[in-house]
């Protein structure tokens, strides 16, 4: 069995805990529940026909008055940074997230999840938000909501995750 | 470099010159080269550019290096602990000094639990049984001890990465609890990791080392690259720590290179289950004393000790008071008709015979609290025949040579040899004071004597008087004369004496009444008128009473008033 660690990262109230309940259960909440530390999840993707296991660490969002705790960053394989469309204000908490994901864990595999995609109505950002991605300019847009998106950007994170490690194609 | 004068040449300077000009800038550079060959602070000074990257090199591909170099590593780390000890001593220390400071917690956590065990344990009979299985079965105290004592029982223990949090290996019963180990195991990190930040800051040592809700423990050891945790029911003993310290030390040594190229496969941790189930496998069993206080012990004990006491002694008394009644009944004389049980003790009533044995003497035989018994005994005349000899014996003044026995058919029957005396006395009495008649026929009496003869012939013929005769009675006619006649000859022949009684049995008192002291002159005088006065017999004064027995009266004339009885008592 594989098992690899992904963090969600993202600023407070971005739908870091709707994306992973969505990828888990199915499911989507309208009542929004802060999460407090962190909760943790499982979900079993197939990559390369091998079972792999994500534990979702669904870290608590980062606003003025808590920071991420980098511990929580340690050994992860791979994290995802999300950023709410409808808020350009995320994008700098994601981009202060990335910097430190990178001197904590150097260069794991990582995607950039620009949420709540069913609301383009209300988006707030640039197309490539103005994000310092790797590869540049890519980015999935993902709705909780809906589900769209979510299920490739865990796959793709989990099949990137595997090449890195000399398993992948 | 001088040009040569072409003048001067010789064919071997035209070689030379020509030499110069084709490889005169190689040449140079060779003897540069020669010399910085030689000059070994150049050749210092470019090995030293080039080695990191050799050594490198060379590890890579092979171990080659590392054994070449592992005895001069060796003997330079022992160059430098012996000049300065104290440098290396300082470098190891942030290594050491939690390592060392951990395992002293442990072993006095593990002194201070041996401890209370020793002390808890004492001289106890757990202790000892203990003890004695120890001895039987050539385990060291302290081992039996873990076994009986610490009743735990590991349900669960997990392999977790430490850096990546990802479970490695798990063991243990599945139950809902642990649905999910992978989840647990993660938690289990963050909660580590959620006690480092806001604890521990970053040292090693102040880690969360143990979890307890309700009756569980989760204990957590943790290596350099992974962690053993254990969720234990019930109190193990912190001897067991090292039992998981030691399994993860081995699991880091065998999976020393599953760890260092671990990229979240986990297949090859699936090795470590034996170890693992090892760990799962250090469990007591549920010791049926434990929680059963000494306190606890004693009292029950001394509780079954005084109703088992009361039972006894209450049996005892019972059977001591049955044993009276017992002895009571087998003794003669005495019939027991009831006992009753009252407050202050035991009540028996009956019958007995006043010559009965005392029935006191029972109690004190018996042991019982002569305050405790009360008899109420009624009297009677027993029949039995162990009283009657006591009455007979009383009454007869039985002498030793004689055996009086009493035979079924209500007859006593005197054996042995007696005075004729008592013989003639005892039938008497016997009738009067007991009801029984005394044969007496087979005793043996003493040969008559010629003074015995004598006074039974006086004594056995008595006279009668008629009316109107009484004063004119005839002395020879009732053949008394020649009786006392051979009296007084035996008397004068023994040179004994004797007063003769007179025993009249009135029929008609009142026709003689006031006779009496005339009737004893009367016969004196008789007696001196016909046989002198050399007499050593006398009729004493006065009358002595005494009934007649029918027998005697028979053959009397029919008009008899009177008779007369004689009475002898000799003397010497």
């Amino acid at each position: 069995m594989i098992r690899h660690k992904i963090c969600m990262l993202g600023a407070f109230a971005v739908g870091k805990t709707s994306l992973v309940r969505r990828f888990v259960h199915s499911i989507f909440s309208e009542q929004y529940q802060t999460t407090l530390g962190v909760q943790i999840e499982k979900r079993q993707v197939e990559v390369n026909e091998r079972s792999i296991d994500l534990m979702l660490w669904d870290i608590a969002g980062e606003d003025d008055f808590f920071r991420v705790p980098e511990s929580y960053l340690t050994g992860a394989a791979g994290y995802f940074l999300v950023v709410d469309g409808t808020r350009s204000s995320t994008i700098e908490v994601a981009v202060s997230l990335s910097e430190r994901a990178v001197a904590k864990l150097g260069d794991v595999p990582s995607l950039v999840l620009a949420n709540k995609a069913d609301r383009t109505d209300a988006w707030d950002v640039a197309d490539d938000l103005g994000f310092p991605t790797r590869p540049a300019g890519e980015l999935i847009r993902t709705s909780a909501l809906s589900g769209d998106g979510v299920a490739r950007a865990f796959d793709l994170l989990a099949a990137r995750i595997e090449t890195s490690s000399g398993r992948g194609q | 470099m001088d040009s040569p004068r072409p003048d001067s040449l010789g064919p071997n300077e035209e070689m030379e010159r020509l030499r110069s000009l084709l490889v005169g800038p190689d040449i140079a550079r060779i003897s540069q080269l020669e010399q910085s060959v030689a000059d070994s602070k150049v050749t210092s000074e470019r090995v030293a550019q080039v080695l990191p990257a050799a050594i490198s090199k060379r590890t890579q591909s092979d171990s080659q290096l590392a054994s070449a170099l592992s005895p001069t590593i060796e003997k330079t780390l022992e160059l430098s602990i012996e000049r300065n000890p104290e440098k290396l001593a300082e470098a190891l220390s942030p290594v050491m000094m939690p390592a060392i400071r951990k395992s002293i917690s442990q072993q006095i956590k593990a002194m201070m639990q041996t401890l209370n065990q020793t002390l808890e344990l004492g001289l106890s009979a757990r202790g000892m049984r203990w003890r004695f299985e120890s001895l039987r079965t050539g385990r060291p105290f302290a081992e039996v001890v873990m076994l009986r004592s610490m009743v735990f029982r590991v349900e669960q223990v997990f392999l977790v990465h430490r850096e990546r949090a990802v479970l490695l290996a798990h063991e243990g019963v599945r139950d809902s609890t642990f649905d999910n180990a992978d989840l647990v195991a993660a938690m289990l990190s963050a909660i580590q990791d959620f006690v480092k930040d806001s604890f521990g800051g970053q040292q090693d040592e102040n880690v969360l080392s143990t979890l307890e809700f309700e009756d569980h423990i989760v204990w957590i050891e943790r290596g350099p690259k992974m962690v053993l945790a254990s969720v234990i029911r019930g109190s193990a003993p912190v001897q067991f720590r090292s039992t998981l310290q030691d399994t993860l030390n081995e699991l880091h040594r065998t999976h020393r290179e599953d760890l260092d190229s671990f990229s979240g496969d986990t297949a090859a941790f699936e090795a470590s289950a034996p170890s693992l189930a090892q760990c799962c496998r250090h469990a007591t069993k549920e010791s049926s004393s434990r929680g059963f206080s000494p306190v606890l012990g004693i009292i029950v004990v001394a509780v079954l000790a005084g109703i088992a006491f009361w039972i006894v002694s209450f049996w005892t008394h019972r059977a001591r008071e049955n044993e009276l009644v017992r002895l009571l009944e087998d003794e003669p004389g005495i019939v027991v008709t009831g006992t009753e049980r009252t407050g202050d003790g035991l009540k028996i009533s009956g019958l007995r015979d006043p010559l009965a044995s005392d029935p006191e003497q029972f109690i004190e035989v018996t042991h019982l609290d002569p305050a405790e018994v009360r008899f109420s005994f009624a009297a009677y005349q027993s029949l039995e025949g162990a009283l009657i000899d006591r009455r007979v014996a009383l009454l007869l003044g039985v002498p030793s040579t004689i055996t009086v026995t009493y035979d079924d058919s209500g007859v006593l029957i005197a054996t042995g040899s007696a005075t004729r005396h008592w013989v003639e006395s005892a039938g008497p009495k016997s009738l009067s004071a007991l009801g029984l008649p005394l044969d007496a026929s087979r005793v043996e009496l003493p040969a008559l004597t010629e003074l015995e003869n004598a006074v039974r012939h006086v004594e056995a013929v008595p006279i009668a008087i008629l009316p109107g005769v009484g004063e004119n009675f005839d002395f020879d006619e009732t053949g008394l004369r020649d009786r006392l006649e051979a009296l007084n000859a035996a008397l004068v022949a023994e040179s004994f004496s004797a007063e003769i009684f007179i025993r009249p049995h009135w029929f008609n008192s009142e026709a003689v009444a006031g006779l009496a002291g005339d009737w004893t002159a009367r016969l004196q005088e008789k007696a001196i008128e016909s046989m002198g006065d050399d007499l050593q017999f006398h009729f004493a004064a006065g009358l002595v009473q005494r009934t007649i027995s029918p027998q005697l009266r028979i053959g009397l004339p029919r008009n008899t008033t009177t008779v007369l009885v004689f009475e002898v008592r000799v003397r010497p």
